[in-house]
């Protein structure tokens, strides 16, 4: 194999790389009893409220039951007496005693049912979604105040009674789905004196929150409202329709909130039934957060020790060494803005395949792990690597690697700011990292060979090995069924899933009904298990914050360790297993590699890829026959790589490339913008689209502006294949119009104001779920009373102002002359609705509470004006208006920069644009703080210090600590840019040369004609002549 | 609706002191939360490992810890908390003992008694 063209340098960019940050400051043991509190009481108290429809949603009525055991011991009715008027309170007396239910207000139910009874009775307290309900039941609310070690910071703190002996209410929001809940320690002494005396410390309770909502997630691995929950557990009282919350409380709307609890109840008795099935005895349901929780809970029933505690004391710097070399899944596009015919094709369940390829399982059950040195083994891997070498199962037992290189054009993944102010994205790119050596895995190496033709310069390589295998391991019955169960000390468990839910998957075609669904239940449970625990727990990190930054000592891979002080503690999750994280991933991306240069080597293209799957594109001028051909042949090269005992293909040909009707196969064409945005679809005989599969991805935060039943009847009726899975009825119809658009020849315009609700404003729906949210409207919250205010977990709704909402007002000269009043941006907000247009008719500004016209506010068309332009920043031919082949840039590695856990906080980010202070940042390392601030200094003197500020964007006093390394200034000299450095450099070059070739011509036509005459000549004074001729000939001197 | 007597609170707030939803005695079949406490095995301030016992038990438990060696300010602190750990377990496995003797007894006695009418 020859080298590949190597392209020129096109990029000077500061690497981010996943450092391992630990906290200097160790852990106080807590005085607290080692006993852990008994699980929940067999009490129950589910309840639910209904409230107001403006910003505040301020609490209407509430219904609750009160349970023991499966008994009903109370139910009933709250209310809040503000909330409700006298009619309103008659219509609900009635209702409850013709019902025999208790009526309370909501200081009664706060102190009678929800403390004496569920606080004091330790009952389990359930609610769907149920962070909303207890924020509507407060009566004031706070950021939860907690000691630096505790986890609760970032959530909010509500008092629910007026009672002081009763404890606050801490939430913490952690997703979409998930929340910690819990009771805040009680005032007073919680000790007995007799206690305290003996030194026994009782834990506060902390009471048991159930959130319906959480554990169907878990259970499931997908969301639900309530309404599809009840429908897909089939419940005997499913949710009732009702959409009529604005108008009075009648026996309707009570009836409604009276069978909402009900039907949470019939859920959470189904999902507990469900949950004890999969025989987790120790897993309950108020800890189910997350299918994750469910893997970790398999584990622990197998008696796996985590890694962690096996080996507490593992190297800080082979940790760090680890850490440098994770990156995500690869997500790319080749073949950008250009109709071609595709065949998608899809790695058989990529995570847990590669895990059995390279016999993970060993590490997880293994006593620790241990190291040596591989240099001369992983130089000879990467000589004989190759496509044949890759087909041998056993090679990739091999791959157990972490190799040190000198990289110099060789194409790795590079994790760095492509675009100005953007976050940092991973691109497969060519890499010259100069002097600074980087490790990267095995598997990341041989696949630079594949792409680039040349192996990389090997320094150094590690072999990890698994250390001996752990006691104590217990074998499980997956699911709760014994046909399904896994020894650990004998199975290979990703083995052993896959296969069960293949052979679960096969038997369920010949099956119908209820043996189908139960069948698909468990064909779910094994998907669940194999993909909760064979990637996500290993690199499970989460970030808290802290009340004030605290020393931190960062462990780097291209640097010694260093303090640094920041207020985001990273602090790992139980199964943490960086080495395991990184090796499945950099071994999913050599599958995508080897599918790369398969594609590259059978004379094809690719359209994209996505971190398990393939767009194999035909080239034009092939036949389809051949094409088909050639992508079989890829595919069947794959099936030597198949570790399971049923056989085929790893490399699967997905359903998309076949009818909708016959299911046989179907020419499939794909239009791909930028990574994860694409779509994927068939052409009738008219050349119209048929939608097979499209992409949401940066459409999620907009809501609907219609859905299926008043969409514009142009398009066909998306089959349903294509919906579910986060794309909506919307989405398939805005692509099917950039498609059209393609193929009408004319793929810049797309018409995008086909339907009357995309001329309306864009709205997104936001939560204020952080205290830090909430803080939005402080404005619009002061001086109202608390029941009106916008309080945590309120349903808002966001919108945008247009770029130039005041452009009618014409510009007035002699107002110009005068200061410029600071104009306050406007950012309009809106109380939730679903009938967005009575939404944006009363948006208002969140800061001021003015309403906001609706002619300011950004439309959908506005919104979507350039998202079929969407660049593609890591590669080259990506901007907005370029199309084709995207080519990978050829970057210089100009600096590290140190970086925690990047996708911190995306949810929030997602809906609110990207905050570069969401992921934890630890700065560049000493020697590149100590370059830039010199590159700096000549800057300034060369510059000036006002310019050199405004062109960095950061102020004067901030450049002064800066070039003065002043304490912890690493962390804003990583947020200059490398590249405006190097621009600014080029321009101090370009304009010292002018400067001395002025130099020279003015001193040679003053030496000529003199002073004066030269100074006549140009037109200046002499005695300014002099001084610009002492300026040039020292311009440091200035 | 009224609230659960007292006794409900009573009985949440014992069975959270002793840790468990389904208390048992360590050395008897009691299971009678009000009889329930819960047992230092190496005597108070040694160590804080505790088992739930009933008050007879407890009360012969904490009788036998009267004899152990008293305190001995100059002894390893380590060895000697393990020491008296040990010997409490030992009164635990002790009083278990005689409970399986009463019931080996209780069965010998039983398997003597004449069958009853309708017996095989």
């Amino acid at each position: 194999m020859t080298a590949n063209s190597i392209p020129p340098i096109s990029d000077h960019l500061a690497l981010s790389l996943r450092a391992f940050a630990e906290s200097t400051i160790p852990k106080q043991p807590k005085k607290v009893s080692k006993k852990r509190p008994p699980f929940a009481s067999e009490w129950t108290l589910v309840f639910d409220t209904e409230t107001t429809t403006d910003a505040g949603q301020s609490l209407r009525i509430g219904t609750y039951q009160l349970r023991q055991a499966d008994d009903l011991y109370g139910a009933g009715v709250f209310f809040d007496p503000e909330g409700v008027t006298d009619a309103e309170l008659q219509t609900l007396k009635s209702y409850t005693d013709a019902r025999g239910l208790s009526l309370l207000t909501r200081d009664e139910f706060a102190d009678q049912i929800f403390y004496d009874m569920a606080y004091q009775l330790r009952a389990n307290i359930i609610g769907f979604n149920l962070p909303f309900d207890i924020s509507r039941i407060a009566i004031r609310h706070g950021s939860a105040r907690s000691n630096k070690y505790q986890d609760m910071r970032g959530g909010f703190t509500f008092k629910i009674s007026k009672q002081k002996i009763y404890p606050n209410c801490q939430v913490k929001h952690l997703s979409r789905n998930c929340s910690f809940i819990r009771f805040a320690s009680p005032m007073g002494q919680r000790d007995a004196r007799g206690e305290r005396g003996r030194g026994l410390y009782n834990r506060p309770r902390r009471g048991h929150f159930v959130d319906v909502k959480t554990l169907a997630n878990a259970l499931f691995a997908r969301g639900f409202s309530l309404a599809d929950l009840s429908k897909f557990l089939k419940v005997e009282n499913p949710k009732l329709d009702f959409d009529d919350f604005a108008g009075p409380v009648t026996d309707t709307m009570i009836e409604y909130a009276v069978r909402d609890v009900q039907t949470t109840w019939e859920c959470y008795l189904e999902l507990t039934e469900r949950l004890a099935a999969l025989g987790l005895p120790k897993l309950v349901p108020e800890k189910a957060y997350s299918e994750a929780s469910i893997g970790k809970a398999y584990l622990k029933e197998m008696g796996i020790i985590p890694w962690q505690q096996c080996q507490p004391q593992f190297p800080r710097q082979i940790l760090a060494n680890i850490m440098s070399t994770y990156f995500g899944g690869r997500s790319e596009v080749r073949i950008r803005r250009e109709l071609r015919q595709v065949m998608m094709c899809d790695f058989l369940s990529m995570y847990p395949t590669v895990c059995t390829l390279m016999g993970l399982w060993n590490f997880v059950i293994a006593d620790g792990m241990t190291t040596q040195d591989a240099t001369a083994e992983a130089k000879a891997i990467l000589e004989n690597a190759d496509l044949d070498w890759l087909q041998q199962p056993q090679s990739w037992r091999q791959l157990t690697m972490l190799v040190r290189v000198k990289a110099q054009g060789d194409i790795f993944p590079v994790r760095a700011a492509y675009s100005e102010g953007e976050q940092s994205t991973i691109g497969l790119n060519y890499l010259t990292s100069g002097d600074t050596p980087l490790w990267f895995t095995l598997a990341d190496c041989i696949a630079s060979k594949l792409l680039a033709g040349k192996a990389p310069e090997v320094l150094e390589a590690v072999m990890f090995m698994p250390g001996e295998m752990q006691t104590g391991l217990r074998p499980v019955n997956v699911g709760g069924n014994a046909d399904y169960r896994v020894d650990p000390t004998k199975d290979d468990l990703y083995k052993r899933l896959i296969e069960l839910r293949y052979s679960v998957k096969v038997s369920m075609k010949s099956k119908s009904g209820d043996d189908f669904a139960a069948m698909d239940t468990e064909q779910n449970a094994l998907k669940i298990f194999a993909n909760a625990t064979s990637y996500g727990i290993f690199v499970e990190i989460n970030v808290n914050r802290r009340a004030v930054p605290v020393p931190t000592i960062v462990h780097s891979a291209t640097s010694a360790p260093f303090n640094f002080s920041t207020d985001k503690a990273e602090e790992t999750g139980p199964y943490f297993h960086p080495l395991l994280a990184t090796l499945i991933t950099g071994a999913a991306r050599l599958m995508l590699a080897i599918a790369e240069r398969q594609v590259t080597d059978s004379g094809l293209e690719w359209s994209f890829c996505d971190t398990d799957s393939i767009a194999i594109a035909k080239p034009d001028e092939m036949d389809r026959e051949q094409f088909a051909a050639k992508v079989h042949d890829i595919v069947s090269w794959f099936e030597a790589l198949n570790p399971y005992d049923f056989g085929g293909s790893i490399l699967k040909i997905e359903p998309e490339n076949h009818a909708l009707e016959t299911g046989n196969p179907e020419p499939l064409y794909c239009w791909a913008v930028s990574a994860k945005r694409y779509a994927l679809f068939n052409l009738d005989s008219d050349d119209a689209p048929i939608m097979r599969k499209v992409s949401a991805h940066g459409l999620g935060h907009l809501r609907p502006p219609f859905d299926e039943t008043n969409a514009p009847d142009d398009m066909p009726k998306a089959h349903h294949s294509v919906l579910g899975k986060g794309t909506s009825y919307w989405h398939v119809d805005l692509w099917w119009r950039i498609v059209r658009a393609a193929i009408a020849g004319t793929p810049n315009q797309v018409p995008l104001g086909y339907h009357a609700a995309m001329l309306r404003p864009a709205i997104s729906r936001y939560g204020a779920t952080s205290p830090d949210l909430l803080r939005w409207f402080k404005g619009y919250n002061a001086n109202r009373k608390y029941r009106d205010k916008v309080k945590p977990f309120g349903f808002l709704l966001s919108m945008s102002v247009k770029l130039f909402p005041n452009s009618e007002v014409i510009l007035d000269l002699a107002a110009c002359a005068k200061r410029r009043k600071k104009v306050r941006p406007v950012k309009p907000a809106a109380a939730y609705d679903t009938d967005y247009a009575k939404a944006a008719a009363s948006a208002f500004c969140r800061e001021s509470g003015e309403p906001v016209p609706s002619e300011m506010l950004k439309t959908y068309v506005e919104t979507l004006a350039q998202y079929h332009l969407h660049p593609e920043s890591k590669f080259l031919n990506g901007s907005y208006g370029e199309k084709g082949t995207t080519l990978r840039r050829h970057v210089q590695m100009s600096g590290v920069c140190n970086i925690g856990k990047e996708s911190n906080d995306w949810e929030t980010q997602a809906v609110l644009g990207f905050d570069p202070e969401a992921a934890p940042d630890y700065g560049v390392t000493e020697s590149d703080q100590l370059a830039i601030i010199a590159r700096l200094r000549v800057l300034s003197k060369s510059l000036g210090a006002g310019k050199l500020a405004t062109a960095l964007g950061v102020s004067t006093a901030k450049l002064s600590n800066i070039i003065l390394n002043k304490s912890n200034s690493r962390r804003p000299v990583s947020t200059i840019s490398a590249r405006v450095i190097l621009g600014l450099e080029k321009d101090a070059e370009v304009s010292a040369k002018q400067m001395q070739s002025e130099s020279l011509e003015l001193n040679l036509a003053s030496k000529r004609d003199g002073l004066r005459e030269t100074a006549r000549k140009h037109g200046i004074d002499p005695s300014n002549l002099r001084r610009r001729l002492k300026l040039l000939s020292n311009p440091e001197g200035r | 609706m009224t609230n659960p007597s007292a006794y409900e609170r009573r009985k949440q707030l014992r069975l959270e002191k002793l840790g468990s939803n389904n208390p048992v005695c360590g050395t008897c079949p009691e299971r009678d939360w009000r009889c329930l406490e819960l047992h230092h095995v190496a005597d108070q301030g040694r160590d804080d490992l505790t088992v739930i016992s009933c008050r007879n038990c407890h009360r012969r438990l904490s009788d036998d810890q009267k004899d152990h060696p008293v305190f001995n300010p100059s002894a390893d602190p380590m060895l000697d908390r393990i020491g008296h750990f040990l010997l409490g377990l030992a009164d635990l496995l002790k009083l278990i003992i005689e409970r399986l003797y009463t019931f080996a007894h209780m069965l010998i006695e039983r398997a003597a008694l004449p069958e009853k009418d309708g017996a095989a």
